[in-house]
């Protein structure tokens, strides 16, 4: 669905790059994470794929379509959420889907039902202006499914919302990716990441560091530890006890038996322990 | 053309939201107030204070001259006096006053003697004119009523139907073109910018519409705003006096030309903060024909290639129709060949902006 080879781009003519030859490919039906953090370049990418900068260096097609002067078929087959909320502050959350609807040469979604879908129902005829940061942001991720995309771009669609609208969107997700649509998420969010990805790429200074199933580099890059809390002559003890051997086996082992075991808790490795491992930093 | 529509009728509707087609209509009333208003009828407003001898007896035939050359609509007005004295007292408190005194001549068988008095404070040319105007109603009158007072003058006019146009009329065209063009400008200006900072550019971006018609559809509403502003302030100013098909051509051409110049600045500059300088330079630079039209004397080369002096001149036209319809067509041309030009360019530059700085 989505090809990408030897992408490149500059700010500066050249002097250094803020994409800098990264290579990937995107399955369709599949939901695709690029991590890293600011300034890494996964904005940039995003913005070459979607047309919005012009592309230097390398190539990219998204369902067989060169990205490079793209004409409305492509954008009849994308969907695209910003980071920043934009949307007309004078018009309705209804005006406004109705509005970039009708770009549209496919077919496209009620404008309506998308802003149920999205929680807004009850914004329905507010005026753009009148919404909170979180109810903008999940305006533009309702406009970006008006026209059913095959591919949807997603830059850090839960940015600045509430823990209960951030479930819903997540939830919302999901169900698209259940319909078989490719979901490219750009975000710096490894929660986020680590539940909706089949994939996901790091990228750090412009360069893919590594790509991969979560599970899979968690279990590349994390430690087994499980954490164990248990009582001790009437006292509450908490030991930490790697499995990656049987002397840490053994020792769970012996805890069970006495019945001193309160909770045990697993500690795998998250996407940040992995990003940090490969990079020395964090994600933010 | 369907998104051209769909983006002419979301521009209208946030346009209308801003109270841009209110911010049209006061503008309309404001400057209907101040020409129907406070504006003077004529260029300035004449006093004559007259005095006839009565030992002179009445001069058939004098009467009715002054009363045609200064009747009501002419913008002068006639005070007869007893005295001589009179008229100088009465003119020491009024600066914009003539006076006018016949008396017999030292013979019984001597023409009456006629003295045209003047303020003093000599207004040049205008001054001079209404001392030979007084001075050849004044002839006129007397020589039709005494025969020993063959002389035959004639006052002839290039444009006899302008006789009675009032000077506030005049005034018209400068308000079609500040508020059509130039406050269309600003205002398209602003429209780029509002949507800039809300990042609006990005989001059409990546949609299949053109963007030629996202940027022709601000184009149209200005144009509207503008015909519904110039229709109804030359309805209320002139009535049906006007050629409203010229008044429609021209305008709409003035407009596309104003409009497109504000897209230009829209595509140059990031916000109106950075612009101001220029669109306020540009404006002053545009607004110079307005003082070509007013004091016809000032018409340099440099000023009458401007498109603000020949939308100028072509809105007269439009609007006091006795000069004919070729100049508002050549006007309209120029304007709309103008404006295309402006446009391309600048929805070159909008869309090369965009692909570099998104």
């Amino acid at each position: 669905m989505l090809e990408v080879k030897n992408l490149r781009y500059s700010y500066n003519g050249g002097k250094d790059y803020a994409v800098d030859g990264i290579s990937f490919s995107v399955s369709k039906g599949e939901t695709f994470g690029f991590l890293g953090p600011n300034g890494a370049g996964k904005s940039t990418t995003q913005k070459i794929l979607t047309g919005l900068l012009p592309m230097q260096q390398g190539s990219a097609s998204v369902a067989g379509i060169d990205v490079n002067g793209q004409k409305s078929k492509f954008f009849n087959k994308i969907g695209v959420s910003f980071e920043i909320a934009n949307a007309y502050n004078k018009l309705t959350g209804l005006e406004n889907l109705e509005y970039f609807a009708g770009l549209f040469d496919v077919p496209t979604r009620d404008p309506g039902e998308l802003l149920k879908l999205a929680g807004l129902e009850e914004a329905v005829n507010m005026k753009v202006g009148e919404y909170s940061k979180g109810m903008k942001q999940r305006l533009i991720f309702a406009r970006s499914l008006l026209n059913d995309p095959e591919m949807l771009f997603l830059d850090e669609p839960i940015s600045g919302l509430d823990p209960t609208s951030a479930r819903n969107i997540k939830n919302v997700i999901k169900g698209i990716k259940d319909r078989g649509t490719t979901i490219f998420l750009t975000t710096h969010d490894m929660h986020i990441a680590d539940e909706l990805c089949d994939r996901v790429a790091f990228l750090d200074e412009g360069k893919i560091v590594v790509l991969d199933t979560p599970r899979n580099l968690k279990l590349r890059y994390g430690q087994k530890i499980i954490n164990v809390e248990y009582k001790d002559n009437g006292r509450t003890a908490e030991e930490q006890i790697s499995l990656i051997d049987d002397t840490g086996w053994e020792r769970l082992h012996v805890l069970m038996k006495e019945g001193k075991v309160e909770t045990v808790h697993s500690k795998e490795a998250t996407l940040e322990h992995v990003f940090i491992e490969l990079t020395g930093r964090g994600l933010d | 053309m369907k998104n051209l529509l769909l983006n002419f009728k979301k521009d209208w509707r946030i346009g209308y939201r801003t109270h841009y087609l209110w911010i049209t209509l006061a503008t309309v009333i404001i400057f209907f107030v101040f020409i129907r208003f406070l504006l003077p009828e004529a260029y300035q407003q004449i006093t004559v204070y007259q005095y006839v001898d009565p030992a002179f007896g009445s001069i058939p035939g004098l009467e009715e001259a002054m009363e045609q050359e200064m009747g009501s609509g002419s913008g002068e007005e006639l005070v007869r006096l007893d005295s001589r004295d009179a008229v100088y007292a009465e003119m020491e408190n009024n600066p914009s006053s003539y006076g006018l005194i016949i008396e017999r001549g030292e013979s019984a068988a001597a023409k009456p003697r006629i003295t045209i008095v003047s303020p003093g404070s000599a207004e040049g040319k205008w001054a001079r004119l209404v001392e030979l105007q007084l001075n050849i109603g004044l002839s006129m009158g007397i020589s039709a009523a005494m025969e020993e007072y063959p002389t035959d003058f004639k006052t002839e006019f290039l444009h006899p139907e302008l006789r009675n146009l009032p000077y506030r009329d005049t005034f018209l065209p400068v308000f079609l073109v500040m508020e059509s063009s130039l406050i269309g400008m600003f205002l398209l200006a602003v429209m780029l910018f509002a949507e800039k900072d809300q990042r609006m550019h990005t989001a059409y971006m990546i949609s299949p519409g053109g963007l030629t018609e996202h940027l022709l559809s601000k184009v149209l509403v200005m144009v509207v705003l503008g015909l519904i502003s110039s229709f109804s302030m030359t309805l209320l100013i002139r009535g049906f006096n006007a050629n409203y098909w010229l008044l429609l051509v021209i305008i709409t051409a003035g407009s596309f030309l104003g409009s497109s110049i504000g897209l230009a600045f829209g595509a140059f500059f990031n916000s109106l903060q950075k612009a101001m300088m220029l669109v306020f330079a540009l404006m002053f630079l545009l607004m110079l024909p307005l003082i070509t039209y007013m004091f016809p004397n000032f018409s340099p080369v440099w000023v009458r290639v401007l498109p603000t002096y020949t939308m100028l001149f072509a809105a007269r036209d439009a609007v006091i129709p006795v000069y004919g319809s070729a100049g508002v067509y050549r006007g309209a041309l120029l304007l709309a060949v103008e404006g295309i030009v402006l446009f391309g360019i600048s929805r070159f530059a909008y869309e090369r902006a965009l692909r570099t700085k998104s």
